[in-house]
């Protein structure tokens, strides 16, 4: 199976006299065909193109994958296989960016200018000892403002993360309840600190408390304990919208589209759901349910 | 050596080729000379020592 062919014309009076010059080159024919009284078409093997050439036949056209490929190496073609190449095969044994995942701006600055000045750009790769050494210099420097740090590598980026001190967080502890904002059917509880005086799935009303400040002990003494966390919690909510212009053909859209503007912006939609469409008094009225999922825990004296 | 099928013949270990017109083909193979007649003779595949003909052939003849 040959991979290309060269189309090749030429005119001739004597074809046999061709013929017989071209078994004296080795070289094979396919297709051999009559166009008019001297003119003769034929495709040859790509691979026999340097007898093709030593017998000064012209090349009308090639095909076949091996033309493609001899046309990759020509000029400008060559520069986008260069690219390519270069791209898929090279790029990739080296660092050209670094990314830092931290929370703290002044180390994180202070960790690009470090990193800035140890590799520099289009580093080859680092190999595991060099980036056991870089962690070993980044946490010993960083000692006092970060608590864990991971370095690694991922394709061509060099990533870098952290976390602060626990030492640099200031944490203070409140001594309130949490109560609920509005009425709700708990979702979830993600409480850090306190005592949780609701379920999952129970239903809770404006001003419950959800978190208490204070717990009993096994003597039956209260005691004072900070509160921190976070209640969510399915609420719902109906929305109405009018509009008196009757001609309007979008109308419904129009309504939907202004309720859907007056919806809070700190809640998460579960469902949303069409009560009813009417005209009232020559009023177009569309009235909407909504399920919120919300944060409902609020801090009692807030 | 001939390998005849319908509309083609395929000639191994010939040494020339003496006619190639679209209703006639000739060629000398062992000292002898073979006459191939029909319509619309061409050839599909040459190389130096086979030639493959297309064609509606009519008669073979060796002389």
């Amino acid at each position: 199976m040959n991979l290309g062919y060269d189309y090749i014309v030429i005119e001739t009076n004597d074809i046999v006299s061709f013929l017989k010059e071209t078994k004296k080159h080795q070289l094979t024919l396919f297709h051999l065909h009559q166009l008019d009284a001297l003119r003769y078409s034929f495709y040859v093997p790509i691979y026999q193109r340097y007898i093709t050439s030593s017998m000064h036949l012209p090349i009308q056209k090639s095909i076949g994958l091996l033309h493609y490929l001899f046309l990759i190496f020509k000029f400008p073609q060559i520069i986008f296989t260069l690219a390519f190449i270069s791209t898929l095969f090279i790029l990739p044994h080296y660092i050209y960016d670094y990314k830092i995942t931290g929370s703290l701006s002044i180390v994180n600055n202070q960790l690009q200018k470090d990193l800035n000045k140890q590799i520099q750009m289009m580093h080859p790769k680092l190999t595991y000892p060099q980036i056991n050494k870089l962690y070993d210099h980044l946490k010993r420097k960083y000692q006092s403002e970060i608590d864990y740090l991971n370095v690694y590598q991922k394709g061509s980026v060099l990533h870098v993360e952290y976390t602060p001190a626990s030492h640099n967080q200031k944490t203070v502890l409140k001594y309130q309840d949490y109560i609920a904002k509005k009425d709700g059917i708990i979702r979830q509880l993600d409480v850090k600190q306190g005592n949780v005086l609701v379920k999952v799935n129970q239903y809770v009303k404006k001003g419950d408390v959800l978190i208490s400040h204070q717990i009993e002990d096994t003597k039956q003494q209260i005691k004072m304990i900070p509160t921190l966390g976070s209640v969510e919690a399915y609420t719902y909510q109906y929305i109405e919208a009018s509009s008196s212009n009757v001609k309007d053909k979008d109308i419904f859209a129009y309504l939907l589209f202004k309720i859907r503007s007056q919806l809070p912006k700190d809640v998460k939609i579960d469902r949303e759901k069409v009560l009813s469409y009417d005209i009232i008094e020559k009023k177009y009225v569309l009235k909407m349910q909504y399920v919120f999922i919300e944060n409902i825990a609020i801090r009692e004296d807030s | 050596m001939l390998c005849i099928q319908k509309n083609r013949i395929l000639i191994k270990h010939y040494q020339l080729i003496i006619t190639l017109e679209s209703t006639i083909f000739e060629c000398k193979m062992n000292q002898q000379i073979i006459s191939i007649k029909g319509k619309n003779i061409e050839i599909r595949y040459y190389s130096q020592d086979e030639i493959m003909l297309m064609g509606e052939f009519t008669s073979i003849i060796f002389s």
